[in-house]
């Protein structure tokens, strides 16, 4: 092989050269092998404990001197197919707020660009604890921290395909068991290490020769086998097989530079798909010479749809802080949903335009809710009863499973029919769980047939509900 | 009830190491052949000790039912019940509840045990029956309290023992100075470690020096994550030295603002490394009655400090005694008062309260949390996990005090949280002795004794006292410096009781948390010398076992080599090995913050990027570190890997070889094949092979830990990479002459300057930038001395030494340790 010819081929094979596993088959670009065409997974964290009441489970004050629900912003709701949200305050027209700055409208969201999305009310986190509720909506168990279920399926698909990111953590809860290696995207690194062995894509040479470059891929390969075979101990099967399973995926790591290189979209693709409220607010932007708003605010989901698009990741997690409201709730509350609804809002636009909303679920998940009275600072604590969002491919939207009663108590669904809302206490129905939910979730994604996933059992008591029947 | 610490000693301890081949035979038992509760009916050769029943069968499944009422502070102590047992939060609490359960099986009514009462529902159980006589918990239960009255516990000769190989010594003395101190043993050190005191001693003196300091803030960092940009205005909340941070005062400058932002950012930290460096007692860092200021810090609390606020002060850290920090505020309508903070170690410190925010509702619980986890050994977030359903609490006035569903573990959590009094909510530093705690919270206090009122006004030192004195500070230190110092998590009592291999997990939970009870336990006697802790942790097969029985990892869990380098470790193993850092732009600049280190820099340490996408951490958004590898990170250790290959390579071969660090037995011109001349074929050069496979010997074990020969397989494979290589280049050269084929193999390997000796600072286009000595232009033609600039590669041994170290400084074993 000429040395042109072999740099050429490690330009398009970036870590296989590293990789004893892929040049052992002799291929060179493994186009099939080295990307991932979908289904992909987000999972959105609100993190903190968002309150469901002003999005998709909306409620008014509820009568008597002592009321079991207290709501000092919200006037009016609306009820979309279950879906019950919030449309009106004493001023006007309810719209999420960011210093008094219209971001979002709830009302707007699920009849137009979330009109497909899965609402689950009366979801019984069972916990008033931050890690216990992030994990529980992370992996479905509260009680055991199993891999998060973005790593799962990450997991499952880098065993049958070798991309080089395949999970994408910007989450709270990113455990993986050991299923899959967790990739993080920062800054402008990435760009480096798409040429295998330059200390700068743009150099003309690399630091070593392509005969040193293809001996020490062959050499090792025999090490990995003779370091396998000597590993005897737990800590060095595990991080060993880490690494094993890690240099398989480098072999479409150039791929990157199709993440890396892309111009951010215009916010004029998306101006007219915004809240008529939130528009002019949205397209402006903050700085003189800087993106609009909500540009600025898809900035890191960008990033992530960006990678499924190249077929480097399959699954990411990503988290919003500012939903732990123990103060001036309705203030705070606002600024944060706001926020994340409009990321949501920019996901499914985005995903729409890249041609990946057939493919992407989106799993959106917060650690509890907020309790339905006023402390004393206006705020509102920690409430085991909150709300997850589901939008994908198969997934029928655009109504609500389960209820709560005006306490924003949970009531059950039927375990034959969860479309059937029953009173607390009926025995022919449960409260929804995460653990159910993540039940339903592992099936329609395939899960079951990980050869890893009995390892990773969920709540026993989780059972018979067919929430995604 | 005022309940006390039911810790009892520990039986001696050892962590049995056995050799593989004595670890397959079973171990015989020390009692008699009669029936014994606690004795495999499986396996009845096995030996089961007492403590190993009573953890995997009594508590593990007899007890449970028991658990949801009979905890400390549970329903049943609030009702009145003597009986308690520990959950396995609780450090040791194997034999605090052998010991209670021992004591209380003394008491009977009629020669019958009440603690076999009461689970029937006997003897007024408050409970009612929760056992059934006939079932296999009760009857496991009876047999147990029988072989207690009947003092018939059992010891084994396998108890404790793991049964795996260890790293030589001198093999963890490499490993110690490379992760803990960031540099490689001198030959005179290797031969100091001969004995097992020898390498105690070793490994005390690297906990003297400099880069260790850096290792022990980024490990406290971990468990505290104070790191995370506390903005210069904190000092608002003192104002004492207000231009430290507005730009109204004449004195303010961005640079002041700037490292008075540093200094207060990593305050807690630097108190820790205070504590350390001058060999005080480390629980100094939660009951220490001084601060620990440089300037900045201290103007911004109002004590005194005279060394001028410049960034060459930044690490000018020094104790001041408790007179207290001057927290000025302004009254509603009232004037300026001045009134004194309590100081307790890093408790106080405005990075800490910041970190762990608290608020009007969270009352200092999260604070709680933090001191429970890292400093008294409890995660109170696994702390009798259960459902919690609010919904069912709204009949009761404040849950968290009265339904025993919250209380369970706020009696626990609220009256540390007390010890937080008096630092205001809403501006967390601020400090108000006469604040009001929250009525509708236990007092502050701690293990259910009530904080003196007279203490009140500076609660913060009173519990940093308390904590100090807890039995589960050493233990809790020491697990802290476990998780950086080893890589992993304690091991957590096993959950799925229907697992096979169950007996082996709760078996080595016991012996690692038996291990933790002793080197703490070790550490408080020792007056908190965290140096003699690091010792005992490195000595320990956490640290140094390297083989076992592949079938037995449920036993062996938590062992083994190959734990992950993370970014700043693995920066500073380039350097401790080849002797540079990885850096893309200067190799040194001018940060005060690393005056002690030279001003090189490591980007892997100081580029937050690089930081994060090698699994490091911000402090913020990502505090957990990643613990294996994945394929960005790979590709990062490739990148980064080959660049250090490239620079150090080179520079090696400036030095004369005793004093080279890669490259110890050959030279520029050794080369394995020569040419009688241009047109004759290359031909074996004589002893060539030897010097050659000797350095690579010597790299195997400098760089990746491996003991091997210089005629083994491993070796010979290497050597056949560095003559291919060698070849492939000599030939190009030899059929394209002036065509470049002596050249690097880039710019960037070039050595010109030497990076040993010391740098000055020069300002070059309005930049300070380092300067490092050059070294002596080489005459044209001039044989390569040492000392001389090097750009050039006549003899293809740098390229083919380049390959060789590249190929090893991305090994599985440079990568891990």
């Amino acid at each position: 092989m000429q040395r042109r010819d072999f740099v050429r081929l490690a330009g398009l094979t970036g870590l296989s050269l590293f990789m004893p596993s892929v040049l052992g088959r002799g291929s060179v670009a493994h186009a099939d092998g080295a990307t991932w065409g979908g289904p992909f997974l987000l999972h959105m964290h609100a993190s903190g404990g968002w309150d469901p009441t002003i999005l998709c489970d909306a409620k008014l004050t509820a009568g008597g001197n002592t009321p079991v629900y207290e709501n000092k912003l919200v006037t009016a709701v609306q009820d979309i197919n279950g879906i019950s949200v919030p449309t009106e305050t004493a001023a006007g027209k309810f719209l999420l707020r960011s210093n008094n700055n219209p971001v979002e409208d709830p009302q707007n969201f699920f009849t137009t660009v979330g009109k497909d999305v899965l609402v689950f009310n009366g979801v019984d986190t069972q916990t008033n604890n931050h890690d216990t509720g992030t994990q529980a909506g992370a992996c479905g168990h509260n009680d055991i921290e199993l891999p998060a279920l973005a790593a799962l399926f990450a997991g499952f698909v880098a065993k049958q395909r070798d991309i080089p990111m395949a999970f994408l953590a910007s989450g709270q809860y990113n455990r993986t068991g050991d299923v899959v290696g967790i990739s993080r995207f920062s800054g402008d690194k990435i760009a480096l290490l798409t040429e295998p062995y330059k200390a700068n894509p743009n150099d003309e040479k690399a630091l070593l020769s392509d005969v040193a470059i293809r001996r020490m891929a062959e050499l090792r390969q025999e090490r990995f086998g003779k370091i396998e075979s000597q590993a005897t101990l737990p800590r060095t099967k595990r991080t060993f097989g880490a690494m094993r399973d890690a240099a398989k995926g480098g072999a479409s790591l150039n791929l990157l530079k199709q993440v890396v290189g892309q111009t951010a979209p215009t916010i004029d693709t998306f101006a007219n798909d915004l809240a008529p409220d939130t528009r002019a607010y949205l397209t402006a932007s903050q700085n003189a010479n800087g993106p609009a708003r909500f540009i600025d605010l898809g900035r890191d989901v960008e990033v992530i749809l960006r990678c499924f698009q190249a077929g480097v990741s399959a699954s990411a997690t990503y988290a919003q802080g500012g939903f732990d409201t123990h103060s001036d709730h309705d203030t705070n509350q606002q600024n944060a949903m706001g926020q994340f609804l409009a990321k949501l809002r920019y996901v499914l636009l985005r995903s729409a335009q890249m041609n990946l909303k057939n493919q992407l679920y989106i799993l959106v998940t917060s650690d509890f809710g907020r309790t339905p009275r006023y402390n004393t600072g206006n705020g509102k604590d920690h409430w085991n009863v909150t709300s997850t969002l589901l939008i994908g491919p198969g997934i029928r939207g655009g109504r609500a499973i389960g209820k709560t009663d005006e306490g924003h108590k949970a009531l059950r669904v039927s375990k034959s029919n969860p479309s059937q809302v029953l009173p607390d206490g009926d025995a022919n129905g449960s409260r929804i769980h995460q653990g159910h939910l993540h039940r339903e979730l592992r099936r329609v994604l395939g899960l079951e047939q990980a050869s890893f996933i009995n390892q990773f059992p969920l709540p026993a008591t989780d059972t018979g509900l067919p929430l995604l029947a | 009830m005022r309940r006390s610490s039911r810790f009892s000693g520990l039986s001696a301890l050892t962590l049995g190491v056995l050799t593989l081949g004595s670890a397959t035979v079973a171990a015989g038992c020390g009692g008699d052949d009669e029936e014994n509760p606690a004795q495999s009916k499986e396996n009845p050769v096995a030996c089961v000790s007492t403590r190993e029943y009573f953890t995997t069968t009594v508590y593990g499944k007899a007890l449970q039912p028991c658990l949801s009422c009979h905890t400390p502070g549970g329903i049943a102590e609030q009702k009145g019940a003597k009986f308690f047992i520990y959950r396995e939060t609780w450090p040791d609490f194997v034999t605090a509840n052998l010991d209670l359960i021992r004591d209380y099986s003394k008491l009977q009514i009629d020669e019958t045990p009440l603690i076999l009462m009461k689970p029937l529902g006997e003897r007024a159980h408050g409970g009612g029956p929760v056992l059934k006589e006939d079932s296999e918990e009760f009857k496991i239960l009876n047999d147990f309290v029988k072989t207690l009255r009947a003092g018939e516990e059992k010891k084994c000769d396998t108890d404790g023992q793991l049964g795996v190989e260890l790293i030589d010594n001198k093999t963890t003395a490499r490993k110690a100075a490379i992760t803990l101190a960031g540099r490689y043993p001198t030959d005179e050190e290797f031969a100091s470690v001969a004995t097992d005191e020898g390498l105690d001693n070793y490994v005390i003196k690297l906990t003297n020096e400099e880069l260790f300091y850096d290792r022990l803030r980024e490990i406290w960092n971990d468990a505290l994550l104070t790191d995370r940009n506390l903005d210069a205005s904190v000092g608002s909340a003192f104002f004492n030295a207000p231009y430290l941070y507005d730009d109204n005062y004449p004195q303010y400058t961005t640079d002041i603002r700037n490292w008075t932002t540093a200094s207060l950012t990593e305050e807690p930290m630097r108190y820790i490394e205070f504590v350390v460096r001058n060999n005080l007692p480390f629980s100094d860092i939660v009951d220490g009655n001084y601060v620990v200021a440089n300037p900045f810090t201290a103007k911004t609390y109002g004590l005194p400090h005279d060394a001028p606020l410049i960034g060459e002060s930044f690490l000018d850290w020094r104790r001041i005694d408790y007179s207290p920090v001057q927290n000025r505020q302004q009254g509603n309508d009232g004037p300026m008062k001045t009134a004194g903070m309590p100081v307790a170690g890093v408790l106080t410190t405005p990075a800490f309260l910041n970190r762990w925010e608290t608020t009007p509702t969270n009352k200092g619980r999260k604070r709680a949390r933090i001191v429970l986890k890292n400093f008294l050994a409890t995660d109170i977030l696994k702390f009798a996990q259960r459902p919690v359903d609010s919904t069912a609490l709204t009949s009761i006035q404040n849950p968290t005090l009265n339904s025993p569903m919250c209380n369970v573990c706020h009696s626990v959590i609220d009256p540390i949280a007390g010890g937080f009094r008096g630092f205001n909510e809403n501006t967390l530093s601020r400090f108000d002795a006469d604040d009001k705690w929250h009525d509708d919270m236990l007092p502050p206090g701690i293990n259910n004794a009530d904080m003196p009122p007279d203490s009140y006004g500076s609660a913060a030192m009173w519990l940093g006292k308390q904590v100090s004195k807890d039995r589960r500070f050493g233990i809790s230190v020491a697990q802290v410096m476990y998780r950086g110092i080893v890589g992993d998590e304690p091991i957590t009592f096993p959950q799925d009781k229907a697992s096979p291999d169950y007996a082996d997990r709760v078996r080595s939970y016991n012996i690692q948390n038996d291990w933790f009870v002793k080197i703490g336990d070790e550490f408080a006697a020792n007056k908190f010398d965290l140096r003699k802790l690091v010792a005992a942790i490195v000595k320990s097969p956490y640290f140094r076992a390297s083989k076992g029985d592949t079938t037995k990892d449920a036993l062996h869990d938590g062992l083994g080599q190959g734990r992950i380098l993370g970014p700043e470790m693995l920066g500073r193993k380039y350097r401790a090995t080849t002797g540079l850092y990885f850096f893309n732009g200067d190799a040194a600049s001018k940060n005060e913050r690393r005056a002690k280190d030279g001003y090189l820099v490591s980007d892997l340490v100081q580029d937050a990027n690089w930081r994060l996408i090698y699994g490091g951490i911000d402090s913020a958004d990502v505090t957990k570190r990643t613990d294996t590898m994945s394929p960005i990170m790979l590709a990062t250790s490739q990148y980064t890997g080959s660049i250090v290959a490239c620079k150090a390579t080179t520079f090696d071969f400036t030095k004369p070889m005793a004093d080279r660090r890669l490259f110890k037995t050959v030279e520029l011109n050794t080369t394995p094949y020569t040419r009688q001349d241009k047109d004759a074929p290359i031909m074996v050069v004589p002893d060539a092979e030897a010097k050659i496979r000797e350095t690579i010997k010597h790299l195997f074990f400098r760089l990746l830990g491996e003991t091997v020969e210089a005629s083994s397989d491993d070796v010979t494979k290497v050597y056949g990479l560095f003559v291919d290589v060698w070849k492939d280049l000599e030939q190009w050269d030899h059929d394209n002459p002036n065509k470049g084929g002596q050249n690097l193999a880039n710019g960037r390997c070039v050595a010109d300057v030497d990076y040993d000796k010391s740098i000055h600072f020069e300002t070059i286009n309005n930049q300070v930038r380092a300067v490092f000595e050059p070294l002596a232009q080489r005459p044209d033609k001039a044989p390569y001395q040492p000392g001389m600039k090097l750009d050039r590669d006549e003899f293809y041994t740098i390229r083919s030494w380049q390959t060789v170290v590249t190929y090893m400084l991305t090994d599985y074993k440079f990568t891990h340790e």
